[in-house]
């Protein structure tokens, strides 16, 4: 595995949305949005950290959402 | 050239540690990638699957300190899904008949395909607490959710029940204590939501949009639940932290 690139480039973005779970009781849920550069995708957590797959950061769109 | 320069356009693995500057990597096989998604970190080693060169393929990965392997048993493409702490590994691939087999790799290195008895393709999505594979098999025309055991055994048939009614399509990605999660389709062509199921309780949807395909990956021990979706832009992550009590 070869690192090609370690620079602070992340651009996280969290945003606590309100959520509720349709079909369920719906309390309040937070939801915590990532991206790190035009598409995301998270694998896992780990002892390390975030892994996943992101493609060449460009600028980010903050969005409210909302579970169903 | 690696450690040099600005990212090609295209899909890189990366790892962001709390606090830490995000770390992108390809994978640096026969050749280096074109692309790389990092699928987990286990018994430090990383894992994951890379598109070659040439976009010829996808192949799955394991990098370790003591060196590098690619796995290669599909036509198109191998995709390693989960390793255990003793390095075994499992995911999926496909054939020439585009038809995908779960495999399972132990940890000497021996690949043995798992099919669900009867279905028509299999793919192992994860591991389980306890030594089990979860994953989709498809029948009769549609995916159904499974959790067995690592030989196939004590296999179990999960559909997920939305609202009284059996969803046209389901996959189990990860057990956690007495809660199950996966996904299931909104409608058979678009959508796809995910689902918790608690021993005793209803089977319980989420999603941002039912037109979104929400990709569960995994359920942690205190409930949180993360993934990504594909919406009206990029893809993004999510955490849903303590979603579930499991």
């Amino acid at each position: 595995m070869t690192n090609i690139r370690q620079q602070a480039i992340v651009s996280l973005t969290i945003v606590v949305l309100s959520a509720a779970a349709a079909g369920a009781t719906p309390p309040a849920r937070p939801a915590v949005l990532l991206q790190y550069g035009v598409g995301t995708q998270l694998y896992a957590i780990t002892s390390q950290g975030l892994v996943g797959q992101a493609t060449t950061k460009t600028g980010l769109k903050l969005r409210r959402m909302v579970l169903h | 050239m690696p450690g040099t320069g600005d990212l090609n356009p295209a899909p890189v693995g990366y790892i962001k540690g709390l606090g830490e500057k995000i770390k992108y990597a390809l994978f640096n096989g026969p050749s280096l990638a074109a692309t790389t998604t990092i699928v987990g970190i286990r018994a430090g080693c990383i894992f994951g699957f890379y598109t070659d060169a040439n976009y010829a393929g996808t192949l799955g990965f394991r990098s370790c300190p003591r060196g590098d392997l690619a796995y290669d048993y599909g036509y198109n493409g191998t995709f390693l899904t989960g390793m255990a702490d003793d390095g075994l590994l499992v995911g999926f691939h496909d054939n020439p008949h585009l038809q995908y087999s779960g495999l399972i790799v132990s940890p000497s290195g021996d690949e043995r395909d798992y099919v669900v008895p009867g279905a028509d393709g299999t793919k192992i999505l994860g591991l389980a607490p306890g030594g089990r594979i979860v994953g989709t098999f498809l029948e009769a025309g549609r995916w159904h959710g499974f959790v067995a055991g690592i030989n196939g055994d004590h296999l179990v048939v999960v559909n997920a029940k939305i609202r009284g009614k059996i969803a046209h399509d389901t996959g189990i990605v990860a057990i956690q204590g007495a809660c199950t999660l996966g996904y299931f389709d909104v409608n058979p062509d678009v959508g796809q939501a995910g689902f918790v199921h608690c021993e005793g309780k209803h089977d319980s949807p989420f999603t941002f949009n039912s037109n979104f395909a929400m990709n569960l990956r995994g359920l942690l021990e205190d409930g949180t639940i993360f993934g990504d979706f594909d919406g009206f832009g990029p893809t993004e992550g999510f955490l849903l932290p303590g979603f579930v009590k499991p």
